[in-house]
């Protein structure tokens, strides 16, 4: 979780477009049928489809404007931009971001981009092998004489043994 | 119901049943064991490589993968000093220490025996609890199920955020959004598809929870990837502390039931179960200033606690189908994929179901028995395994848990964009629980909203004339009170009145 007082200007940030979401869920919600009518002819407001969404609606408006408010009564919303280009100025020293954003992309590529692109098991132990490589092999310990040929017999009986499972007794084809 | 609990203890002891227990209670051990690995995220895993077996046999590997993962993160907490996950975290403070003093072994045999009574004792619970909640249950209507998710929601949003109470709240409002999503029940309209036909059957529960648990938490091992540097490679002899459990036999009641209770409140689960345990027995003890620095009771009551919250958590969910914890959420999505709807027409649609319930939790308390004590010393070698291996398995794993659901490319989608959604919440404070309970209850919560005004033609009478729902505003109204800082500073105000 990010430190107190950054949290708290994100807080700002983050509330304000939640309220923004709210307003759109009810906007949205007040489109939907709101007069539902019974055999005899009765409107039957309460069985519109958005009175469940125009409820919650409510609800995350007056919430987030109370992290809104708590937010700007804490830390005020004067430095906002300069904690962000602060943020952005350390950005190429910020180790643990850039192993969650590699982390993250490599999810990213191996789901939008890699599978459909060749067999499954195939792409999955591709993918098992470059992540594998990029955040074990860099650590100390074991030679990397060791860890490649390691690396590599799990990137290929790992998916080759779940896809043989899930196929074959499960009945249930790969992507 | 206790003499159809004992003949299910024999009727599921089949050599399928019990191989699948054995199998399912390793996998529970090793994810437990592992940091970063959590029970949520072993049920969730384990309940896609179900879908092809039976009910009975599935729900034995799903509540024996369950029991092992909470029972195991003890292994982690004593010889690592980190636990496997938040539910063994209060076992680290003393079970730590007490391995480092060559304790190890020890430690672990007894936190297993603490673990077992915890888990006969949630079950025992189960099997008591259960008949009184269904036969309550049955008088509850509409307008009670809405209130009852609705105080789930929050009060599960209350207990789980980190930072403020309401972050929880708003996270719970977006799980009951998000239910919102596709073809509503009642008129058929749909509701926030963009004419998009992957949206109008809904958002299905497993790619989320997946999605939801398995992404952040790789994300945040992977960031904070420094773990592997202390384990306790020497854990002595593996023979429990029978003198300090027996010493312990009222503590070990106590936190029984305590782990019930917490486990039984919608979306709390089993690490808060142990915390409370852990701080009432410090309180409660001799000497508490020995606590921290290798007390065996420091071990024995969060573990006593957190296996106990297993039953508890499951109460909830067999009688009214609301979860009582995250892991427990994601049992209710296997049962519902198995097309078992828990609530209180569960007793009389399978007559047997929590017995069988409870039995297999009988079974998997076993299992833990043997093979905790075994698999003591292979924890040393799976704890030096590394997270950077680990970690992109587990998001394979999760890929294809998404797509083995629906057979869809937009599961697996919508699974690494909550993902991603939701480890970056986590870090504004926003707590993934309450989304998970919303996403469960949201379409009760709909109908029932609905079926309850429409039962009193539009009109608000039954929320404040009937008693049931009179009491579950009462509790709402209490738990959010107590929320605000104005209400608490009165009350603390009065309570040092009171003392001077």
């Amino acid at each position: 979780m990010l430190p107190h007082r950054a949290r708290r200007k994100m807080d700002i940030v983050v509330s304000f477009a939640m309220i923004c979401f709210g307003i759109v869920v009810l906007i949205a919600a007040s489109q939907m049928p709101w007069a539902p009518r019974s055999a005899s002819g009765a409107v039957q407001w309460y069985l519109s489809p958005g009175l469940y969404p125009a409820t919650l609606g409510f609800f995350l408006v007056v919430f987030s404007s109370f992290v809104l408010w708590n937010a700007v009564r804490e830390v005020g919303i004067g430095d906002i931009g300069t904690m962000f280009r602060g943020w952005m100025r350390n950005l190429p020293t910020n180790h643990p971001v850039h192993r969650v954003v590699i982390a993250m992309l490599l999810v990213g590529l191996y789901i939008f981009v890699g599978i459909g692109l060749a067999e499954f098991w195939i792409v999955s132990a591709v993918f098992l092998f470059v992540f594998i490589a990029l955040f074990w092999f860099p650590e100390p310990g074991m030679k990397l004489a060791h860890r490649v040929p390691i690396s590599l017999a799990i990137s290929v009986l790992i998916p080759l043994a779940v896809a043989f499972v899930f196929e074959t007794y499960f009945y249930v084809p790969m992507p | 119901m206790f003499q159809s609990f004992l003949s299910q203890i024999i009727e599921l002891a089949t050599p399928l049943n019990l191989g699948v227990l054995v199998g399912s209670t390793f996998i529970g051990i090793v994810f437990g064991v592992l940091p970063g690995l959590t029970a949520t995220l072993a049920v969730a895993l384990l309940s896609t490589l179900t879908f092809g077996l039976n009910v009975e046999l599935a729900l034995m590997a799903i509540i024996a993968v369950y029991v092992g993962a909470i029972y195991a993160p003890s292994h982690s907490s004593i010889l690592l000093g980190i636990p496997g996950s938040a539910a063994g975290a209060a076992t680290a403070i003393d079970g730590y220490p007490l391995a480092k003093k060559g304790l190890g072994g020890q430690a672990i045999a007894t936190s297993t025996i603490a673990s077992v009574i915890g888990t006969i004792f949630g079950l025992l619970a189960l099997v008591a609890v259960s008949p009184l909640l269904v036969s309550l249950a049955l008088n509850v209507t509409s307008v009670e199920f809405f209130l009852i998710a609705l105080f789930g929601v929050l009060i599960c949003g209350s207990l789980t955020s980190p930072d403020l109470p309401i972050k929880g709240w708003i996270a719970g409002v977006i799980g009951l959004l998000i239910a919102a999503i596709g073809i509503e029940p009642i008129l058929g309209y749909q509701r926030f598809t963009f004419g998009n036909p992957a949206l109008a059957g809904g958002i299905e529960i497993v790619p989320v929870i997946l999605g939801g648990f398995a992404l952040p938490q790789i994300f945040r091992v992977l960031r904070n990837e420094h773990l592997k540097e202390s384990v306790v490679t020497r854990i002595g002899n593996l023979m429990p502390n029978w003198r300090a459990l027996w010493q312990a036999k009222f503590g070990v009641l106590r936190s029984g039931f305590l782990g019930v209770g917490i486990g039984a409140i919608p979306g709390v689960g089993e690490d808060i179960a142990a915390w409370a345990s852990y701080d009432v027995a410090r309180k409660f003890d001799r000497d508490p200033d020995s606590f921290g620095t290798g007390n065996i009771n420091g071990v024995i009551n969060p573990e006593t606690a957190n296996n106990a919250a297993i039953g508890g958590s499951i109460i909830p969910v067999l009688t009214l189908g609301v979860p009582g914890s995250p892991a427990a959420a994601v049992l209710l999505g296997a049962l519902n994929i198995h097309g078992i709807r828990p609530g209180p027409m569960l007793p009389h649609e399978f007559p047997n179901f929590i017995p069988q319930v409870a039995a297999m939790l009988f079974w998997s308390s076993l299992s833990i028995l043997v093979l905790g004590l075994a698999m003591a010393r292979l924890s040393v070698q799976v704890l030096r395994l590394p997270s950077s291996v680990l970690m992109p398995i587990v998001a394979f794993l999760a890929v294809v848990g998404s797509y083995s659901l629906g057979l869809n490319m937009f599961n697996i989608y919508m699974m690494f964009l909550f993902g991603v959604g939701v480890y970056l919440m986590e870090e504004l404070g926003y707590p993934v629980t309450p989304v998970v309970i919303g996403l469960i209850l949201g379409s009760m919560a709909d109908v029932s909203l609905r079926r309850g005004l429409l039962a009193a033609n539009g009109s608000l009478e039954p929320f404040y004339t009937r008693p049931i729902a009179l009491i579950l505003i009462a509790l709402i109204v209490i738990s959010l009170s107590f929320q605000s800082k104005f209400i608490r500073k009165v009350l603390s105000g009065f309570a040092k009145d009171k003392a001077a």
